[in-house]
């Protein structure tokens, strides 16, 4: 049988973030933060106090060795309150890459990093994309890094990078993505923890974003820029592919994080529905109303579920060795493609529920599909990528590069 | 190490309830179960007098639920043990059987400096729990307090009265009731509620504690419910008319007050 049950430490879990959540970010503290340009120190300071920042680093370091249902169901929560998804982003981007780091970072990073980044003095970003590209990393990306004794020498640019403000105050850096050797391709890219914040050599630049824009995105050219040795993520020559795993994990997070949102939408329609009158009734009393909840809702739900399944495989990959890479590419790849358009279309759904009231800045819901839409554009990979990797893993990795080397 | 026991009923969560307009009866069916509010401004001060003095935390709770979760919430906010008492009659006992099992368990412990309870439960608000409790164990009592201090073997208590404030020193062993002014309750942290789910919980019987049905439930209640329904709303619909809107404005603030509403 299948038991979709939480433990119960996860359901007192969800009771406290949803309890924390409601008390930091009222929806007029949200719409503060919505005018950005970075999330502000006191959030920061608040999500510290109840052990927001990554919670998957391991007890050693200070963290909460939480597994990945138990990080998404604080996701959830955080975006369940916080609808424009600029807290949850910087939740899910310590929460997910901080598992890359402990996954693949050598013990001294591990040691100089965690402690902070659990108190919220550091943050753990992700940086492959630039200007160049995103999804197709091997063709877009131009950074590279040479060896010199202890340490690389990096040269490129990052752009499109969520979290560049915070990190240049509180510091912290990115898993970041550099040729090591370009001739080779993926088998050439090195995949290294990035510090921007007082460093020689980088100079960051901010983007201004149609919406979660709580939450700064920039990014930061490098010019000789010193990294040490210990910084190298995995193996040399194999950062593609670790970072590809992280991306499994981090687009499990973006997923829930969409889910969570779109349900604190859903919510805030039903009691708007409820209230409004309009023809000698409430709105929820239509029954053209009632259908068309009734759709978004199950959508949500069903999204909702392929995506804990994915946290769950991933869960099982990492304790108990089940699941192969294609099996967990497949889960994750249905997860972050459905939930984000999934949650989008009902957030759309939703302020048409709320009529002209839902087009203005005083309702919450505009910045709400500003925020989702991140998602469904593609952050943390291109929905169309999603589709691919589905396909991929559905006719056999053997037979689609056989039939891609055919067409080219 | 002195011991602080805190008396912890499991309530309906009362935003949740929903009132059935035929009958106006409360919808209790999948109404989720939480921890009283008050109680766990009583759980979080015990957990302050273990911080400041070095105190053990013990909960205890009979409930004719399920209560796992609920004991393992207190135990998250920093609780060191909990006693757990399940019967399915407890949910046709009134407080007076509730405040029985209680005490007969708290003399099953042994050993406590202090008893703390919230002023009342968030979904029958009696208020009537802890003083019996009290009068069952033989140890004074003072109710709605505000603020406590631990001095030696004493412990000193504030509380509003309707003109002014007192200031009560007890002996102890004591039962203090308090109210949600005496501190804000923490939320557990997912370590927290980790470290928490290791804690210890001891269940108890009804016989464990040397009672039988017939002391409880409608048996040995001494107070009956014979029904339970929502007051039907009367809505007044005062319309005021002025011809200027600062005349209106004075009009209803007097009826306000005139209500008691200012």
């Amino acid at each position: 049988m299948v038991d979709f049950s939480f433990t119960e430490e996860q359901e007192l879990f969800r009771q406290s973030v949803r309890e924390w959540a409601q008390k930091t970010l009222p929806p007029e503290r949200i719409r503060e933060i919505d005018k950005g340009p970075k999330i502000p120190t006191d959030i920061i300071k608040e999500m510290a106090k109840m052990g927001l920042h990554a919670p998957t680093i391991p007890t050693e370091y200070g963290g909460m060795g939480a597994d990945m249902v138990t990080a998404c169901i604080a996701a959830e929560e955080i975006a369940r309150q916080d609808i424009t998804i600029a807290v949850p982003v910087y939740y899910l981007l310590n929460a997910g890459w901080a598992k890359i780091v402990d996954l693949f970072g050598t013990e001294q990073l591990k040691e100089e990093l965690f402690p902070k980044a659990v108190k919220g003095e550091a943050f753990i970003g992700i940086a492959t994309t630039e200007s160049s590209g995103g999804s197709d990393i091997v063709g877009a990306t131009r950074t590279v890094m040479r060896k010199e004794g202890n340490k690389y020498i990096v040269n490129g640019e990052k752009m499109y990078i969520s979290g560049v403000l915070e990190t240049l105050e509180i510091g912290g850096g990115f898993v970041t993505t550099a040729y090591i050797d370009k001739s080779k391709g993926r088998k050439g890219i090195n995949l290294f923890f990035c510090p921007i914040k007082d460093v020689k050599g980088v100079t960051p630049t901010t983007v201004e974003d149609m919406g979660r824009s709580g939450l700064s995105t920039g990014g930061w050219a490098m010019e000789n820029v010193e990294i040490p040795d210990y910084y190298l993520l995995g193996e040399e020559y194999k950062g593609f592919y670790h970072v590809m795993e992280g991306f499994n994990v981090a687009r499990t997070l973006v997923a829930v994080t969409c889910i969570g949102a779109a349900e604190g939408a859903i919510e805030m329609g039903i009691e708007y529905a409820k209230q409004r009158e309009m023809f000698g009734g409430p709105l929820a009393a239509l029954e053209g109303f009632q259908f068309q909840l009734a759709k978004e809702y199950s959508k949500i739900q069903a999204a909702k579920w392929i995506v804990y399944r994915a946290a769950w495989m991933l869960d099982q990959h990492y304790q108990k060795g089940k699941f192969t890479a294609s099996d967990l590419n497949l889960a994750v790849a249905m997860a972050k493609w459905l939930a984000p358009i999934w949650a989008f279309q009902a957030m759309v759904r939703v302020q048409t529920w709320h009529g002209a009231y839902g087009y203005t800045k005083e309702c919450l819901i505009e910045a709400g599909i500003r925020g989702v839409r991140s998602y469904s554009v593609g952050a943390e990979g291109a929905q169309d990528i999603m589709r691919i990797i589905i396909a991929r893993e559905l006719l056999g990795t053997e037979y689609w590069r056989m039939v891609k080397k055919r067409q080219l | 190490m002195p011991t602080v026991i805190v008396c912890v009923k499991q309530s309906y969560e009362v935003t949740e309830i929903k009132i059935n307009p035929t009958n106006n009866k409360p919808i209790l069916e999948g109404v989720p179960l939480v921890i009283s509010e008050y109680d766990k401004n009583a759980i979080e001060e015990a957990v302050r007098i273990k911080e400041k003095h070095g105190w053990n935390v013990s909960v205890i709770t009979a409930t004719p639920f399920e209560a796992s979760k609920t004991v393992k919430e207190a135990l998250a906010i920093g609780a060191d043990n909990a006693y757990v008492i399940n019967h399915k009659a407890f949910a046709e006992s009134d407080t007076y059987v509730m405040a029985r099992v209680v005490s007969e368990a708290i003399k099953k412990i042994g050993e406590y400096s202090l008893i703390l309870c919230g002023e009342g439960s968030s979904d029958s608000f009696t208020g009537r729990f802890g003083p019996m409790v009290a009068q069952f164990l033989g140890i004074p009592e003072v109710a709605y307090v505000e603020e406590l201090n631990i001095k030696d073997n004493k412990v000193e208590v504030k509380r509003s009265v309707e003109e002014g404030e007192e200031t009560i020193e007890v002996e102890m062993p004591a039962l203090l009731t308090v109210t949600s002014k005496i501190n804000e309750p923490r939320i557990p942290t997912l370590m927290d509620i980790l470290k928490g789910s290791k804690k210890p919980i001891t269940q108890w019987t009804i016989q464990d504690l040397g009672l039988t049905e017939k002391d409880i439930g409608k048996n040995g209640s001494t107070t009956h419910n014979i029904d339970f329904y929502a007051p039907p709303m009367k809505r007044k619909n005062v319309i005021i008319e002025k011809e200027k809107i600062e005349e209106a404005v004075d009009e209803l603030i007097r009826s306000l007050q005139k209500e008691g509403v200012l």
